[in-house]
């Protein structure tokens, strides 16, 4: 009996073992590579301390008790266009949010699933299906977040609660973050050195750089994320086309790539942002994005002209598919390896695109990018305005540049023992 | 002769090839690959295609199936007749709706054929829900029902397995399940077997036969094996150079090979109960696409070739329904059996000596 039932289990694994996917495979591959996991951690870090930044630093209290009346100002500042002016801010601060709902349904889903469909392929699929319709609500609640009215008064809590506790007629109790300044909160000493009060000190413009910094994450990532989506998406496109259709259309995309690849991108981002008035964050990304496509499209189109010839794509035609689904379904996912590769390392790269453009002084200032305290930096020659956003900006491109090397080297096949 | 039922067979006729000429046009030259092809094949019967590496067996399936990539390829003349209509007439739409569910075909290479990033089951899934109005449940149960059917053990869990979880004997039974799935017309099988390992390729063989007669299909079965012609087909056609060399019933043909080409080819295959010895080979090599010579193609290796062989030989009927394109075929019957008496009367003379 339990020699039977110990072979029924036996051949259990051996079935769990063979049903791996090419992820699965790739993802087990990546695993083995220390660095390439632990930056993938580290950035996992970096995510949730850009989404989790008003919990660390905010001005507005969280609790905020004036003559008896209770009034909760944090929460109530987490969607105000006042106070977070950009749209990213709204966007990551709506993460914050949702994230713990998420997470938990998320989770729920999972264990139910587990415990409902014993079969690996359809509970991978509704599991894959429940993360889409989570992805797609916190999307809609975001728009929906930015099309609510935003007419408050701006008020500053910190300064009345200062007073407050040198007058003694107004009774004030508040509970404030760690850091409790915002990002644009002016009227500090400038350029004041690190200190118990200010972490990382003070910037030339009399604000607080350690909140600065901590607000920066948010802009530098989602930079990173939103151009490279831009281009990549360009990039698939036309280099599927170029790569499935050949001839004539291959001719002119190559041609155009070409001739686009042989202008220096730099100079064509400060010119386009010289056209723009304000530029602002969402520019730099749009210009990025429709800039830094010819890579991916070269990429894909490579891939495309030799899975082109597999006998699967003949097979899928044979079938009598239609050429779209030919394209994006059977061809465009076994090309996207490489695509992956260079979608990481170009995160790393739009990131310093942007400190650059800070730097130059033509990024977006409303925004507190690293870019812009490492500008002051170098006009004011204050060391600590220098080596912190310095700093930030090197460790999170070598994280990248970790992972992007770890990912290519899962995908190779020639890397798997 | 051209009626749509055909007398002798009493089978309607699912797919006529008249006279079809692929060319390609490339920087070389023109390639005339397949040029004038002509052949029929009847409702639930095996046509068997047979001819070298690059005699124009495979562009002639392609060109029915609409896969000839273009440029450099066109068919620039003939016409391809399934059910009636002329698929070479017909626009890139119409034939997506032919494909698949009405011709469907079995690639040589089982390893490369499925889509890595796509179950097994999904595969099959996709072509259903593509040509017929049908629920994803339905697709996948009857998904496993065709695995079932085609020889898969526990198909409840093969179905979601990924190609490379399988054999290469598994993967082309899985092609062969897709390609069944909508009950096409008509099959074109494109070497299915020559990937395979002898013992799995008899298993295909037989598979495809036993689904054939449940499903009434129609075969054309591209292969360079003789005994894959001998097992499985009614009619075969001899390919060579992109012409038909003969075409005949599988019995005529085995026992009564005409062309010079066919009959080298008989004699090419190792014998397993003669005595051993060299075995025959065909002097020369297939000539270049894009300088056939004119007239018949074998001539430059054929060893009764005479100027005769400079005009196209006209295809003469052997006997009914046995054709042969050759000048000179009465002579090299009549050559290859004086050698055959001779061989056999030596071979007495040494088993008496013994």
């Amino acid at each position: 009996m339990s020699k039977a039932s110990t072979t029924n289990a036996s051949v259990q694994n051996a079935h769990a073992e063979e049903d791996l996917t090419y992820g699965d495979i790739v993802w087990g591959q990546l695993r083995k590579n220390k660095y390439a996991i632990y930056s993938l951690y580290l950035l996992i870090g970096l995510f949730a301390v850009a989404i989790y930044a008003p919990l660390l630093a905010s001005d507005r209290p969280f609790i905020w008790t004036q003559d008896g009346v209770t009034t909760y100002p944090w929460f109530s500042s987490l969607f105000d266009r006042n106070y977070f002016e950009n749209g990213v801010d709204i966007f990551f601060n709506a993460l914050m949010v949702a994230s713990l709902p998420v997470i938990g349904t998320w989770y729920a889903g999972l264990k139910y699933f587990q415990q409902s469909e014993p079969r690996k392929r359809p509970r991978r699929r509704k599991i894959q299906r429940l993360t889409f319709a989570l992805i797609g609500l916190v999307f809609a609640s975001y728009i929906a977040l930015l099309a609510m009215p935003y007419e408050k008064p701006y008020r500053t809590y910190q300064e009345d609660y200062i007073a407050a506790q040198e007058d003694d007629s107004v009774s004030i109790e508040a509970t404030f973050a760690v850091i409790p300044f915002g990002y644009r909160k002016t009227g500090f000493k400038s350029l004041d050195k690190p200190s118990t009060e200010h972490w990382l000190g003070v910037d030339q413009s009399t604000r607080d750089v350690a909140v600065r910094m901590l607000y920066g994450t948010r802009i530098a990532l989602s930079i990173g994320v939103i151009a490279v989506s831009i281009y990549v998406t360009i990039g698939v496109f036309i280099g599927s086309m170029a790569g499935f259709f050949g001839g004539v259309v291959d001719l002119v995309v190559v041609r155009f790539i070409e001739i686009f690849m042989s202008i220096p991108s730099l100079f064509v981002i400060l010119t386009l942002l010289a056209f723009v008035e304000k530029p602002s964050i969402f520019h730099i990304m749009m210009v990025i994005g429709l800039l830094r496509w010819t890579g991916v499209a070269r990429l894909v189109r490579s891939e495309f002209l030799r899975l082109r010839n597999l006998d699967f794509v003949n097979a899928a035609i044979a079938l009598g598919f239609p050429t779209h689904k030919i394209i994006f379904q059977h061809i465009l996912p076994n090309a996207l390896g490489p695509v992956l590769v260079n979608a990481t390392f170009g995160v790393a790269s739009a990131i310093l695109i942007e400190s650059t453009l800070s730097f130059l002084g033509l990024g977006d200032v409303s925004v507190p990018s690293w870019g812009q305290t490492l500008s002051e930096g170098y006009a004011t020659s204050a060391w600590h305005l220098i080596l912190t956003p310095g700093i930030a900006i090197f460790i999170t491109v070598s994280l990248l540049n970790q992972l992007g090397d770890g990912v290519r080297s899962a995908l190779d096949p020639k890397a798997r023992k | 002769m051209s009626t749509e039922t055909d007398t002798q067979t009493e089978k309607p006729v699912v797919l006529e090839l008249k006279n079809l000429q692929t060319h390609f046009f490339t920087d070389m030259g023109v390639a005339r690959s397949v040029d004038g092809v002509s052949y029929k094949v009847h409702e639930g019967q095996t046509l068997g295609v047979v001819g070298e590496s690059g005699c124009g067996k495979s562009v002639t399936a392609l060109s029915i199936m609409g896969l000839i990539p273009r440029p450099p390829g066109k068919i620039v003349g003939g016409e391809i007749l399934f059910e009636g209509r002329d698929l070479t007439k017909l626009t890139e739409a119409e034939l997506r709706k032919i494909r698949g569910k009405e011709i469907a075909m079995i690639f040589q290479e089982p390893m490369t054929s499925l889509n890595p990033v796509y179950t097994v089951g999904d595969q099959i899934m996709e072509m259903m829900l593509n040509h017929e109005d049908i629920t994803e449940l339905e697709a996948r149960e009857r998904a496993i029902k065709l695995l079932e059917e085609v020889g898969i053990p526990s198909p409840e869990e093969r179905v979601d397995n990924y190609p490379h979880n399988m054999s290469g004997g598994m993967r082309q039974r899985v092609m062969i399940a897709m390609s069944l799935a909508c009950s096409p017309k008509l099959l074109l099988a494109d070497e299915p077997t020559t990937a395979l390992d002898v013992t799995i390729q008899a298993q295909i063989l037989d598979l495809m036969n036993k689904l054939q007669k449940e499903r009434n299909t129609a075969i054309v079965m591209i292969t360079h094996d003789l005994g894959v012609v001998a097992e499985t087909c009614d009619h075969v056609v001899v390919m060579y150079a992109g012409h038909v060399a003969e075409k005949a019933d599988v019995f005529s043909l085995f026992e009564n090979p005409c062309h010079p080409y066919t009959i080298a080819l008989f004699k090419s295959i190792p014998d397993l109960v003669g005595k051993g010895g060299r075995l025959f080979t065909i002097d020369g090599m297939v000539p270049s696409a894009y300088n056939f010579p004119e007239g018949c193609r074998f001539q430059a290796r054929c060893p009764f070739a005479t100027e005769q062989c400079n005009t196209k030989p006209p295809m003469e009927e052997v006997e009914p329904e046995h054709f042969v394109a050759c000048h000179h075929w009465r002579e090299a019957k009549a050559y290859y059996a004086k050698e055959d008496a001779k061989e056999d009367a030596q071979q007495v003379e040494q088993e008496g000596a013994e």
